[in-house]
């Protein structure tokens, strides 16, 4: 059976430098995909992840398992990432990203409804993984930090809440507000692919997980 | 259910966490009312379309450059000595300056008349003792302590005076 979280951060308090290596095997890919998404930046992230493990370590002798360890460090994570985001760090990616979500009424997104196959089938797949990108990265921080933790860490809404400082129907709240946002954003990526029965219900053909 | 409480529900709705017993209440929903189906849907179709958000992979190096920056960093302090040696070093740092800024305002000048007068202004308790030290090096010694001797103010609120009344009455009686 596979030590908890708490079991090899003890570890790591008593000098076991092997626990480390487990904790850092178990959560360096989650880290850095958050703090990538977060500031959609690679070198950032990769920075950023550097310092989230150094602080894990560096507090070690001080660790007491009081809380979850995904919610400290996820806490310490997003922290990071919202000061790396005010102190000007990831403007220049969200500067774009919101730039050009302004305009998303030009990106080609609105094809994907189109049930036709097109020879542009990859350009159209990057369109609309730019389009998710930007919209996502114009949500408010709080919004942002919720859906991630939400959507790509499965955490709990009580972990995620203790992680973001609010109580958990907010961060409920927090959520659908942000996730209505993106759907209104990105419209054209969610409306049935082509159009309605009599009864009003969308009619999609065989794309039964959704407008992939 | 109605069509108020959708909002409650999406999220667990999105991420599979509904009660079997509030799903079936929802899929009920569902069917009797288009507008809100739609909606579930198109919750659905974003949920999905958030999985083609790129992921990345760490760099071969980041473990490598992690290893190293932790070898080079310096060994922690305990929790509680590490919190009280930047207070240390603050209440030493604030208390410094304030000797010194109590020694550089409180210091008269060499030519002042304040040396010369010893009943001049609010210092004359201390300017008379002066005046009376005819030995220099005495003289010196209470210019120097002056900053100290001088604060009333400190003096009257030291609170381990105020555990002496008795004497102070009996001084105050002779």
């Amino acid at each position: 059976m596979a030590p908890t979280d708490v079991q090899l951060m003890l570890g790591v308090k008593e000098g076991d430098e092997t626990a480390f290596e487990l904790l850092l095997a178990r959560y360096r890919s989650p880290v850095i995909n958050f703090l990538y998404r977060m500031l959609q930046n690679r070198a950032i992230a990769e920075e950023l992840a550097q310092e989230v493990f150094f602080r894990v370590y560096r507090a070690r002798k001080d660790y007491k398992p009081t809380a979850k360890f995904t919610t400290w460090m996820f806490r310490i994570a997003s922290n990071l990432a919202l000061n790396a985001i005010r102190d000007g760090r990831a403007a220049k990616a969200l500067e774009v990203a919101a730039d050009e979500t302004d305009e998303q009424s030009d990106f080609p997104v609105t094809q994907v409804a189109d049930c036709r196959p097109t020879v542009e089938q990859d350009m159209m797949e990057r369109d609309r993984a730019r389009a998710i990108r930007q919209a996502v990265g114009a949500l408010p921080e709080k919004q942002r930090t919720a859906v991630f933790l939400h959507k790509y860490q499965d955490m709990e809404y009580t972990e995620i809440a203790k992680i973001i400082g609010c109580s958990e129907s907010a961060l409920k709240s927090l959520l659908f507000r942000a996730y209505e946002t993106l759907r209104e954003r990105l419209k054209p990526l969610v409306e049935p692919p082509c159009g309605r029965d009599e009864a009003g219900f969308p009619v999609h053909p065989d794309k039964a997980g959704g407008a992939r | 259910m109605n069509c108020a409480d959708l909002e409650n529900r999406m999220i667990g709705f999105l991420d599979g966490r509904l009660s079997a017993t509030e799903r079936e209440e929802l899929e009920r929903h569902f069917a009797a009312c288009a507008p809100c189906r739609s909606r579930a849907e198109e919750f659905q179709r974003l949920w999905d379309a958030l999985d083609e958000m790129p992921a990345i992979e760490a760099s071969p190096a980041f473990g490598l450059r992690l290893r190293e920056r932790l070898q080079a960093a310096p060994v922690t302090v305990s929790s509680l000595w590490g919190w009280l040696v930047p207070q240390f070093r603050m209440v030493f740092a604030t208390g410094a300056l304030l000797a010194l800024a109590l020694v550089l305002v409180r210091m008269p000048e060499p030519n002042s008349p304040m040396r010369a007068t010893p009943t001049g202004g609010g210092l004359a308790p201390v300017q008379m003792q002066a005046g009376e030290l005819t030995n220099p090096d005495e003289q010196l010694k209470l210019l120097v302590n002056l900053p100290v001797l001088e604060d009333y103010e400190m003096l009257d609120s030291f609170e381990a005076l105020s555990e002496l009344p008795a004497q102070k009455q009996s001084s105050k009686e002779m």
